[in-house]
């Protein structure tokens, strides 16, 4: 506790002239639980896709415990801890779900030697084992040979998790892990991240239900239009203006 | 000598133009890198030969006869591939417009033989002699015809409900859509049209070098890509320029360096081109590459 | 067994390894329409090592080989940067610049073509041809071989977990490039006269085409494409003609129907399944789930 896992400092971007993420700073402690919020377009996932290396900072700085990532390739990222899962699921959709999650060991694997392991031979090798516990923890190891795309919404999203898990992260990037998943989907999913901080992960998510963000996070960032606009315990930004403002129209903080 | 070659080259762009502006027109609104079009060049000129030397039909009527047949196989070629490709993996299009390049070439293979053949050309010796320089007739006509008909296009693309949608459709397909341009048939006539062209630059190459062959599709295939390349993707009047580039650096290659050397240099220019300046001269317009 | 079945083995064998040169790239997603030019490559500098420098055969093809490796190394990386359709046309225009070139120089025979000295026996070829199977068999079932499906599905994803999007297209296109070269030099050493016009356009779109046409999902799609390819004229007993006529209409209707090919995850899935069911019911334990 009190030690800075994730530090973003200043952080802008622009595309063309168009200011998408407007001096941002965030710094997330170690084993925290924090929620992003923001209406639509508030800059929520390119503050990810930031952060993850899929697009490099015009202005500022993203540190990761004591290693400046900002100027990293972003495939390197994942070496330092960083894992993340998508809004708009991003698996393999051909290959196996099995297959998929042993993508997010890739970096684990000896960089020569490694490459030419013939790991998907056979079921006895440590590779395939880790990933099929990981599965298996979910309960979704019998889907292990089928192809994702033909797999049901819920459990692709569950197989993004395990994937971003085996990549053994120190930080977790969760861009919208409830949305589409009815009631009793979105418990399993609490718990599981539940589960997961204990274990030591710090997580950064990315939510519109309020309800899950309150039971689960002690702490919420709120962007609009490129800036932060919040940040504090929820009952405290509940109750400000500004975020209610943002919310107009829409269920507010204050009404739950 | 060197002003009758760059003259010599204008008449050889002519062609490289029109297959150009095909291939150019069908990137440019659908993304679609379409390789029947080589093959419907040939189509334009055996098909032509066919009704006049094997039919014994009319010299004009065997010749619009070879223009039709290339818009209407362009038709086909739209029905089984774009119509039913749109949404999968982008190479599946492409590949399937090359099935119909090996299927259209072997057709007339199976129906023509596949020797070269001499096509008959009324006017053939034709030519004006000016301030030195040798024009052939025919050649003059076919640049005449090609700048001529690339106006008409850029006047259907500028003025008329057809080019709004085909502009419409190359900025965004679903938005088209919703502002209901009727993809279905608007589709169909970008085929068309650009099937017309290469067609007709069958004919012309026919009538000016006075020979076709099943295979004259495949010499001309790259240089109408490297005129599209030159002038920008998507850009009419770039293809223009760049077919016209491309039949001069091909008429200096061969006076200067043989016949052989030129399509070294041409090839070595497109490779260039694509690594170092991929969008041409002028830059390529709405193309929408892979989808991220 | 007879002359006629050994010379539709060798073309089997090269098309086979020419197949999986065009497979790999194809497996990171890339296509490359070039292929010829790499067979050529390997096919020249082959049989101009065996010519001018009498090495033995093994070295001969080894050179072809590598030399068409080293180009697809050098290549690689620029071209790599171009991007969709850029790169297929780069390719493209690669193909036939190492055509036209060829047919200039007068070293290696120009347009009269090049004679071959050392033949290489159908045996080696068909040889050569199962070990190179083996082992793009074996790459596609490593982490290299996860990376380039991954990177093929979705390269941002890949990306994110730590694959090389760059490094693993480049490697795939060398590999392939290779593999190129290698069908090119058995096809010098086995019919002992190579010409460069052979090695056109046409060449690199039907490999590409019967590669497409198997399937790019699994690893022995490539090989049912060559099979497909080399063995129509004989199930139906045509002209040469007639069957690249049906062979482009398989390939325009396979594109509609079945675009990832005609062996795809799902058939492999579901012959597994089979063979599981099959095995539970003669009472032999099934293997650890994949």
């Amino acid at each position: 506790m009190g030690e800075i896992l994730l530090d973003v400092r200043n952080v802008t971007k622009r595309f063309d002239g168009l200011t998408v993420i407007d001096d941002v700073s965030v710094a997330v402690d170690r084993g925290e639980k924090t929620a992003l919020l923001g209406p639509n377009g508030a800059g929520k996932t390119m503050l990810f896709n930031l952060i993850s290396g899929i697009y490099p900072v015009s202005e500022g700085s993203v540190r990761l415990g004591m290693t400046d990532i900002t100027s990293l390739p972003s495939s390197h990222r994942v070496r330092h801890g960083l894992a993340r899962t998508f809004q708009n699921i991003r698996l393999m959709g051909h290959l196996t779900a099995l297959e998929n999650v042993l993508v997010g060991q890739h970096h684990l694997a000896r960089p020569i030697f490694g490459a030419l392991d013939p790991l998907l031979f056979g079921a006895h090798n440590r590779w395939k084992r880790e990933a099929l516990d990981g599965l298996r923890a979910v309960g979704l190891d019998q889907y292990a040979g089928i192809a994702v795309r033909n797999l049901p919404f819920g459990i692709r999203k569950q197989i993004e998790l395990v994937r971003a898990m085996l990549a053994r992260p120190k930080l977790l990037l969760l861009d919208e892990p409830a949305a589409g998943l009815n009631p009793t989907e979105t418990l399993a999913l609490r718990n599981q991240l539940e589960a997961i901080a204990t274990t030591g992960v710090t997580l950064l998510v990315i939510e519109h239900d309020m309800q899950f963000v309150g039971d689960l996070c002690q702490r919420i960032i709120v962007l609009n239009f490129g800036r932060k606009i919040a940040d504090g315990s929820p009952d405290h930004v509940r109750t400000l203006p500004e975020v209610r403002e943002a919310y107009l129209g829409t269920d507010t903080p204050a009404d739950a | 000598m060197f002003a009758q070659q760059l003259v010599n080259g204008l008449m050889l762009g002519s062609i490289y133009v029109l297959v150009g502006v095909a291939f150019t027109m069908t990137i440019g609104v659908l993304n679609f890198l379409n390789f029947s079009i080589p093959a419907i060049f040939m189509l334009g000129g055996m098909v032509s030969w066919g009704f006049i030397a094997l039919a014994g039909l009319p010299w004009p009527v065997g010749i619009f006869l070879g223009f039709l047949c290339g818009g209407v196989a362009s038709l086909v070629v739209e029905r089984f591939t774009y119509r039913w490709l749109k949404t999968s993996h982008v190479d599946v299009p492409l590949i399937s417009s090359v099935g119909f390049l090996v299927l259209f070439e072997n057709l007339i293979i199976l129906h023509m033989g596949s020797s070269i053949q001499r096509f008959p050309t009324p006017f053939a010796d034709a030519n004006i002699r000016t301030m030195g320089i040798v024009v052939s007739i025919p050649q003059l006509c076919a640049l005449t015809i090609t700048i001529a008909l690339v106006i008409l296009l850029h006047g259907i693309l500028r003025r008329t409900h057809l080019g709004r949608s085909l502009r419409a459709i190359a900025e965004s397909p679903d938005t088209a859509v919703l502002l209901g341009i009727d993809v279905n048939r608007i589709v169909p006539a970008l085929f068309l049209i650009s099937g017309l062209f290469t067609a007709l630059g069958g004919i012309l190459f026919a009538v000016s070098y006075m020979q076709v062959s099943p295979f004259m599709g495949n010499e001309v295939a790259l240089k109408g890509v490297a005129a599209m390349i030159i002038g920008g993707m998507g850009n009419i009047w770039g293809a223009v320029l760049g077919g016209l580039v491309i039949g001069m650096i091909e008429a200096l290659s061969i006076s200067f360096f043989g016949g052989g050397m030129a399509e070294v240099i041409i090839y070595a220019a497109l490779m260039i081109f694509l690594l170092v300046k991929p969008t041409g001269l002028f830059g390529d317009r709405g193309i929408r590459m892979q989808r991220v | 067994m007879s002359g006629y079945v050994e010379g539709l083995l060798v073309i089997l064998a090269i098309n086979v390894i020419a197949a999986y040169g065009a497979f790999l790239p194809l497996a990171a997603g890339q296509l490359n329409l070039g292929i010829a030019g790499f067979m050529a490559i390997g096919a020249y500098v082959a049989a101009y090592l065996s010519n001018e420098f009498a090495w033995p055969l093994a070295l001969t093809i080894l050179g072809g080989t590598t030399a068409a490796g080293l180009v697809g190394v050098l290549l690689g990386y620029p071209l790599l940067r171009t991007k969709g359709i850029y790169l297929v046309l780069a390719t493209l225009a690669f193909g036939e610049l190492v055509r036209s070139g060829l047919l200039n120089l007068e070293v290696v025979g120009a347009a009269a073509g090049y004679p071959v000295g050392r033949h290489a026996e159908f045996e080696i070829v068909c040889a050569v041809a199962i070990a190179a199977t083996l082992i793009v068999v074996w790459l596609y079932h490593t982490r290299f071989g996860l990376g380039m499906m991954a990177t093929r599905e979705d390269e941002i994803a890949a990306d994110q977990f730590g694959v090389d999007v760059r490094r693993v297209r480049a490697v795939a296109f060398a590999l392939g490039a290779a593999m190129g070269g290698l069908a090119g030099a058995l096809y010098a050493h086995h019919y002992s006269y190579i010409e460069a016009q052979k090695f056109n356009v046409v060449l690199s779109v039907y490999v590409a085409m019967y590669v497409l046409l198997g399937g790019v999902q699994t690893v022995i799609g490539p090989l049912f494409g060559a099979l497909f390819f080399t063995m129509m004229p004989e199930l139906f007993r045509i002209g040469d003609t007639w069957r690249f006529v049906i062979f482009a209409a398989a390939v325009i209707l396979t594109m509609i129907w079945r675009p990832e090919g005609l062996i795809d995850r799902t058939l492999i899935d579901r012959l597994k399944a089979w063979r599981g069911s099959a095995a539970t019911a003669l009472g032999v334990a099934p293997s650890r789930p994949r």
